[in-house]
Order: C-alpha cells, then sequence, then structure tokens
C-alpha cells in the first residue's frame, strides 16, 4: 500500500498572510505571558541554608593544617598570618570533595585539585573558590559562601 | 424483555407481605396491584436475569462471546477500551517475532508503574526527615509496601529498557518511514520523557545514591553556563550580557542552591504529577496516531 | 465521472441482480480468508494482548518478591560514596561527563536527541519498511547499529569498569567502597 504525497499547493496570498501574522501574534502573545509566568519558579526567597556562617576566632587555627568545617563544604587553611576558605564543593558537577596528602580529590568523576584548590587532574577546569572572610564585631571571623574568589584569596590576620 | 399478561382482579395467590387478614387486601398488595395497573412489566424488569441483562446491555451492546465476524468486529468496535485498536489486523502484525510486543510491553509498564505509584503514595512523605524513614517503613511496617516498591522499581527499570528495545525495533524494520515520521518524533519524546522520570523519581528515597545522582545532575544543568558564556563572550562591548543560563536552570530545578527540601518538593511534583500527565497525554497521541498513519508497519508498503 | 466508466467496461445486465465489480490477480479463489490476509483482532489480537499481559506481570512480581531494590544509607550531604554513580541508564551519561561536563551531560545528548528526531525527515526512501534488517538499507542498519553498541559500551564501562575515583578497574580488581 504505497502512500500518495500530493504537496499542497501553498501560496502566500494576502489573504493568508494576514491570517498568519493573527496566528502569529496571538501565539507570541500566549506564548510570551506563560512564559513570563515561569518566573513562579524562580521566587525572591532563598529557602536554603545562609550563605553567610562564623569561624570563630582566626587564633583557632593550626598553621599549615587544613581544618574541615564539614557541615559548610569549606576548609579553612591558614599560613603564619594569612587566613583562607576554600569551598569544598567540585568545580565539575558539584560533590563535595575530600582533602587528601596532595590537595582536594573528587570522588565522583576523578578531579584533582592542589593544596590551593588549582586543577591538577580532570575532568574539572575551574579552581575550587575562595570566599570572602570579614570580621563581626564580636571579635569572630565570618565567612560568606557568595562572595566567590580565585585561589589565593588570602586574608592577614592582624 | 417479555410482558407477562396478570389477571387484574382476583388474581392467583396473594402477593407476599400482603396482609393476612382475608378479603381485604393489605397495604402492599395494593401497591402491587396498583403498579400492575399502571406499568405491568415494572415487576418483570426486577428478575435479576433481566435486570442482570439489562444493565449489561446499557454499558456494553454486544455480546460477550462474539462467534460471528460480525459480533466479533462489534466487541471491538463497541468497547471503550478496544476501540483505538482496529477490528480486523493483519497476520503479518501479529507475529510476535516482528515487534516482540515492544511497545505494548512498555505501556504496561507504565500501568504498573502508575498503579504502584499512587499506591506508594500513600506511605511516602516529600520531607527530608521523613523521606528515608518511610522507606524502612515501606520495608518493614507496611504490608507488601517492599513488593509494591520492588515492582515500582523493577518496572521502572523493565520500561527504560523496553523503550529503548521498541525504538531499535522501530529503527530496524524502517517503521518511521513516512507516512510515521512524527509518530517517531514522539516516540523520542516519550523516551526523554521516560528517562526524566526515572532521574526524578531517584531523588525520592532520600538516600545517598539518589543525594549524588541529583547532585551530580543539577550539576549537569548547571553547565549550560557554556551557552551563555559563549554567547557573552562573542557580544560587542556595552551590549547587555545573558545571564547565566545554566545556574538559572540548576536553581530552577533544585529551588536553592544547594540540593534540599526544595529540590525534593520539586521532583516529587515533576514525579508524581507534571510528567505522568504529560507522559499519559503524549502516549494516547501516540497510539491514535498509529492508527491514523495506517496501522502497524507492513513488508506490503515497500517493494523490496 | 469515475462510475461511468466503470459502467463502460463492466457494462449492467438490468435483468441480474449481481454483476461484475473487479478483476482481481490471483491463482485461485480465497475462501475463508479476509482481504489482505487478515483477521478477526477479537480473539486473534486480544489473546495475545492478555498473554503479554500476564507474563510481564507475573515477571515484575517475581523480581519485586524475590530481588528487593536497593536503598542505601539516608543521605549525607557532607560525604559522597566513593564511587558516586548514577543509575546504570545514566552511567553512559556519566562516563561522558568524566571527559567534558558540558558536552558530556549536554552538548551530545541533546544532539544524540535532536539527530534521533531528525532521522525519518532524513531517511525517507520508501524501501525495506517492515522487514527485519532489509537488504536495502544496509547503510541505516549499520549506523544504528552502531549507536547502540555505543551507548551499550559506554554503559558497561560505567557499571563494570569504574570505581573509587572514577578510576579504571578491571572486572575483579575492583576495590570495596572507600570510606
Amino acid at each position: 500500500m504505497a502512500v500518495n504525497y500530493d504537496r499542497e499547493k501553498q501560496e502566500l496570498t494576502r489573504r493568508n498572510f494576514v491570517s498568519l501574522s493573527g496566528w502569529g501574534i496571538a501565539g507570541i502573545a500566549t506564548l510570551g505571558a506563560a512564559g513570563v509566568f515561569g518566573r513562579f519558579f524562580w521566587p525572591n526567597v532563598q529557602y536554603g541554608p545562609p550563605s553567610k556562617f562564623v569561624i570563630g576566632k582566626a587564633s583557632g587555627y593550626t598553621d599549615g593544617v587544613k581544618q574541615n568545617i564539614a557541615d559548610q563544604k569549606v576548609t579553612i587553611v591558614k599560613h603564619g598570618s594569612q587566613l583562607g576558605a576554600i569551598s569544598m564543593v567540585c568545580q565539575h558537577l558539584g560533590c563535595t570533595v575530600a582533602a587528601s596528602s596532595t590537595g582536594f580529590d573528587c570522588p565522583c568523576h576523578g578531579s584533582k585539585y592542589d593544596d590551593m584548590g588549582n586543577v591538577t587532574h580532570g575532568p574539572a577546569q575551574i579552581a575550587l573558590y575562595w570566599f570572602d572572610i570579614s570580621l563581626t564585631p564580636s571579635g569572630d571571623l565570618e565567612v560568606d559562601k557568595s562572595k566567590k574568589n580565585d585561589p589565593g584569596h588570602y586574608y592577614n590576620i592582624v | 424483555m417479555s410482558v407477562k399478561l396478570v389477571k387484574p382482579e382476583g388474581g392467583s395467590a396473594p402477593p407476599p407481605g400482603g396482609g393476612g387478614r382475608s378479603g381485604q387486601p393489605g397495604l402492599l398488595a395494593r401497591i402491587n396491584r396498583a403498579i400492575y395497573r399502571q406499568a405491568p412489566e415494572v415487576w418483570d424488569n426486577l428478575r435479576p436475569a433481566t435486570l442482570g441483562h439489562n444493565i449489561y446491555k446499557s454499558i456494553y451492546r454486544t455480546t460477550a462471546f462474539p462467534k460471528t465476524e460480525r459480533e466479533r468486529s462489534e466487541a471491538f468496535f463497541n468497547s471503550f477500551l478496544l476501540h483505538i485498536q482496529p477490528a480486523k489486523i493483519e497476520k503479518h502484525a501479529l507475529r510476535f517475532t516482528y515487534t516482540f510486543g515492544l511497545g505494548l510491553l512498555s505501556m504496561y509498564l507504565f500501568i504498573l508503574l502508575t498503579i504502584s505509584g499512587l499506591l506508594l503514595m500513600f506511605v511516602y512523605v516529600p520531607s527530608t526527615e521523613q523521606a528515608y524513614d518511610r522507606m524502612l517503613d515501606l520495608r518493614s511496617a507496611v504490608s507488601f509496601g517492599g513488593v509494591l516498591r520492588g515492582m515500582h522499581f523493577w518496572s521502572a527499570n523493565a520500561m527504560i529498557t523496553v523503550v529503548f528495545f521498541h525504538m531499535c525495533r522501530v529503527f530496524y524494520t524502517g517503521a518511521y518511514k513516512p507516512p510515521r515520521e512524527f509518530n517517531w518524533v514522539i516516540g523520542v519524546l516519550l523516551m526523554v520523557l521516560t528517562l526524566v522520570l526515572g532521574f526524578t523519581g531517584y531523588l525520592l528515597p532520600w538516600d545517598q545514591l539518589a543525594f549524588w545522582a541529583i547532585t551530580v545532575g543539577a550539576g549537569i544543568a548547571g553547565k549550560a553556563n557554556w551557552v551563555s558564556d559563549h554567547v557573552n563572550a562573542m557580544a560587542p562591548h556595552g551590549a547587555p550580557l545573558m545571564p547565566a543560563i545554566g545556574d538559572k536552570m540548576r536553581w530552577g530545578l533544585l529551588g536553592s542552591d544547594v540540593v534540599g527540601q526544595e529540590a525534593l518538593i520539586r521532583f516529587y511534583v515533576l514525579h508524581v504529577a507534571v510528567l505522568p500527565v504529560i507522559l499519559t497525554a503524549l502516549i494516547i497521541y501516540h497510539m491514535w496516531r498509529i492508527r491514523k498513519d495506517g496501522g502497524i508497519s507492513s513488508p506490503k508498503e515497500s517493494p523490496e | 465521472m469515475k462510475r461511468v466508466r466503470e459502467e463502460e467496461i463492466f457494462p449492467r445486465n438490468p435483468n441480474k441482480t449481481y454483476g461484475l465489480m473487479e478483476l482481481v490477480k490471483g491463482s485461485s479463489t480465497r475462501v475463508d480468508r479476509g482481504p489482505d490476509d487478515m483477521v478477526s483482532s477479537w480473539p486473534h489480537l486480544l489473546i495475545r494482548e492478555a498473554a503479554l499481559f500476564a507474563g510481564c506481570f507475573a515477571i515484575i512480581l517475581a523480581l519485586s518478591v524475590f530481588a528487593p531494590p536497593p536503598l542505601e544509607s539516608p543521605a549525607n550531604p557532607m560525604r559522597p560514596p566513593n564511587p558516586a554513580k548514577a543509575p546504570w541508564y545514566f552511567l553512559g551519561l556519566q562516563e561522558l561527563v568524566a571527559y567534558d561536563a558540558f558536552w558530556g551531560g549536554l552538548g551530545i545528548p541533546g544532539l544524540v536527541v535532536v539527530a534521533l528526531m531528525a532521522i525519518p525527515y532524513v531517511d525517507r526512501h520508501h524501501s525495506g519498511i517492515g522487514r527485519w534488517f532489509a537488504k536495502s538499507r544496509r547503510t541505516a542498519t549499520t549506523l544504528w547499529t552502531l549507536y547502540v553498541v555505543v551507548v551499550i559500551v559506554l554503559i558497561i564501562i560505567g557499571v563494570y569498569f569504574r570505581g573509587p575515583n572514577w578510576n579504571w578497574y578491571w572486572p575483579g580488581t575492583m576495590p570495596k567502597e572507600v570510606p
């Protein structure tokens, strides 16, 4: 049973053009309205944990030891008077990296980072973020995970 | 339908429950007689055999045991469930080794998934604190809970496999060629939706596998930043920058920056309501198109 | 118009209640067979569909009773399992993702889906419909088989050859999960 195709003669007459534009405008308006409504899924409120958290006083950290703040996925490193906060979220696909003797290793897809968070082995392509640190009035240090910086973003502890 | 002729007065035996006093008929007997006078067939209609037959006929107008060709055709035309299928079918289409029943099998698995999934919804709570405990309860505290979860799990895995094999069958037999092009496109969409349903369902037990699979999945969505990064790199200086589309997608999927309660409720609603409804609609359309595109493909359609 | 021509070919005899309608090629008349090799869906189709459902249900039920689904330890956002593997049907994707996140996770899968949808608009030649592995479609069959093999090989690599840190391990040498 062969199927016969005779292509309909499709001409763009003035009448067809007006009709097409009408439908087109109605369609674009509908899609636009639906698209704007899509903002429903991006509310202006964040239900997750706050991005800022207090890590205590600088004196509580030992020189050269990677201090892991597990529930915030942040590692604090201290070199002399310098302090940094390294993100432990893998830049590849968001797994949590683990501190190792060479730096940080990701168990999900095998990315490796050195002690500074620079990539030494793919598939990750960007270095781990370093977060902003600030001093609260009480003298404690506060890390802000929403402020992301390149490796080596140390703070001098005076 | 038969109508029994009854003598209006002085009938044979007094109707049951009719008082008992002779000469004076009781209330029930008088109602009985009144009904006979107005509509003599009422009592006949209430005879069990007649009533059953009439109810059956009102629902389904064909015999349940069709014998002639005409009755067999009518059995398909008149049945709601069967009418989407042809009353006559080519012998070639019935050969098991032609289709291996894969398309129908994937629909059966979807039905099993819907039923077991609906039942699981009675127990499951989409909350990060309760979800995992409910999984344990299904195993230990709910009768048949483990079996139902097993059916949902195995049907899902089987459906993904069967849908892929179905696609291979359609390709190897050239069944996607005109006039069936668009049904193949719908089929590709159905396969993608099946995979997405598998993905969203994976988060719900809130175990380690669930959590990290979704973390990675959301991370992949975030990689769409590649597109906006490249667009922005090509844009002339000072032009408005395209927002980081991957971050937007990731946030839209998770409802937050991290995989947590917001992600769970979003995946839950997608898994139990949004995606199944879309999938059901597409399955119906897929099947409707099989008929409209001339039924299942056949070697008669092309010269070898 | 057509009717008039038909009457010219097979003139009608008004004295007869029957007439010649059509000439059909064939060696003999077919008895007890519908036109075009058709059979009644009832019961031929129905019985097969019912049997398929019974078989499908029985296998799923047996699997769910004798092979209960896995459930790992509760989610712990601090500690990913090593290796963290997706469900088997996404392990091919995960293998690709391990090479490049954008192309493996979005670029290539997106292109594959678009390519799949484009197939019937590219390959429109009306041959080999309704036959498995028709000889006239050898190129198409080969290409598709190649695609299937790639998908299956990627999944097998992901399931059986990838261990902790997504390193390559030969089967048998796979270490237990690193805690």
